[in-house]
């Protein structure tokens, strides 16, 4: 089964300020602010990389802990998904498609 | 039952404006006259239902028993928009009411459900409820200082980020304004600014459940509170974000915390102080 690669969906809206994004949902017509960590990730959500990779690429800037960094990234994708950011439907417990 | 309705309407009269119909009441004959001649390109058939607008014409004396009518006023639905001692006052916020119906389908500008005030040249957008609050005789905008813009809504330019004039677009009857401007004597005064050319707002200011009476917050908070209240949000997408990204990456970002009427006005006038 291939490995999941994020990826923030090409229709939303968006915008940075401060290094928080504002995220316009055309489909909803909902209106989200991410804060600093969620901002580091969604930019990350590019469909080239896994979510084990996105940790380590942020563990490795930040110099933290990647087990620590995995598991807040997936918390914050499950956010994602649950708004319908991302394309595609996921399963994250284990970080792959369902 | 409508809680206005005990004030006199003595004239209604229905328009479609943007796709929506709306009836428009008075307690002027003469006034109601003279708009439906401004509004002669709009107006359709008598429907059942309430009005949108109420329009309470100050009458200056006591008929019938009555007590006199002192102020002007308008209402969108129960919600007070304007109450002043100047007419001229009440015309340019009616004449923005009605433009408002057509802000979902025009490209240039952003248009927000939101209000502009000023205080000692300080200038800040805030949630539309300010409206309200400085148009209840609680007095409260005379004691603070803090004046209204007389539109209600706020209009953005979308390449600047800048506040600018609202450009009427209702076809009106020509030199009906004038007409109607006419059926109460001008006073030369005002009670609330005109926006006259394009500025930068210092303050943009949300309501919010903040520990403090007023707090700085992110800016992309606020950027996410003001694009919900667009009225062209869904036509114009990611230019709302980045023209009203444009406006508050220039300005400070406050919540005001809920609370009473006169702590909120007092918050914002702290806020506007301290910009």
């Amino acid at each position: 089964m291939a490995t999941w690669k994020p990826k923030v969906r090409e229709d939303l809206a968006v915008t940075i300020l401060q290094d928080e994004a504002v995220v316009y949902d055309t489909e909803t017509s909902d209106v989200h602010h991410l804060n600093l960590a969620a901002t580091i990730v969604f930019r990350l959500c590019d469909g080239t990389l896994s979510v084990r990779e996105m940790a380590a690429e942020i563990a490795d800037a930040y110099g933290v802990s990647a087990k620590e960094v995995e598991r807040q990234v997936r918390a914050l994708l499950r956010e994602f998904t649950d708004v319908r950011l991302l394309d595609g439907r996921v399963a994250l417990s284990g970080g792959k498609r369902a | 039952m409508d809680k206005l309705d005990h004030l006199g309407w003595v004239v209604q009269n229905f328009y479609e404006l943007g796709g929506t119909k709306l009836g428009i009441r008075s307690t002027s004959q003469t006034f109601g006259a003279a708009l439906d001649e401004v509004l002669s390109e709009y107006r359709v058939p008598p429907e059942e239902g309430r009005a949108y607008y109420s329009v309470i014409v100050a009458d200056g004396a006591g008929k019938n028993g009555r007590r006199s009518r002192k102020f002007h006023m308008l209402y969108r639905g129960t919600q007070a928009v304007v109450r002043t001692l100047h007419f001229d006052t009440l015309l340019k916020a009616l004449y923005a009411e009605l433009e408002h119906h057509l802000f979902r389908e025009r490209e240039d500008a952003i248009f927000a459900d939101a209000a502009l005030v000023s205080l000692n040249g300080t200038t800040a957008v805030v949630p539309v409820q300010f409206l309200t609050y400085f148009s209840t005789p609680s007095g409260a905008s005379k004691r603070t200082g803090i004046t209204l813009a007389a539109e209600p809504f706020v209009a953005v330019e979308p390449g600047s980020g800048l506040v600018v004039p609202i450009r009427p677009r209702l076809r009106l009857s020509e030199g009906a304004w004038h007409t109607l401007a006419a059926v109460v004597p001008a006073d030369g005064g005002g009670d609330r600014f005109s926006l006259e050319r394009p500025t930068a707002v210092d303050l943009v200011c949300t309501i919010g459940p903040a520990e403090e009476p007023v707090s700085l917050v992110p800016r992309g908070y606020v950027l996410s509170r003001l694009a919900m209240q667009v009225f062209n949000l869904p036509l114009l997408g990611q230019t709302v974000l980045e023209g009203i990204g444009q406006m508050v990456e220039g300005a400070r970002c406050y919540e005001i915390r809920n609370g009473t009427v006169k702590e909120m006005v007092q918050s914002l006038a702290t806020a506007l102080r301290t910009a």
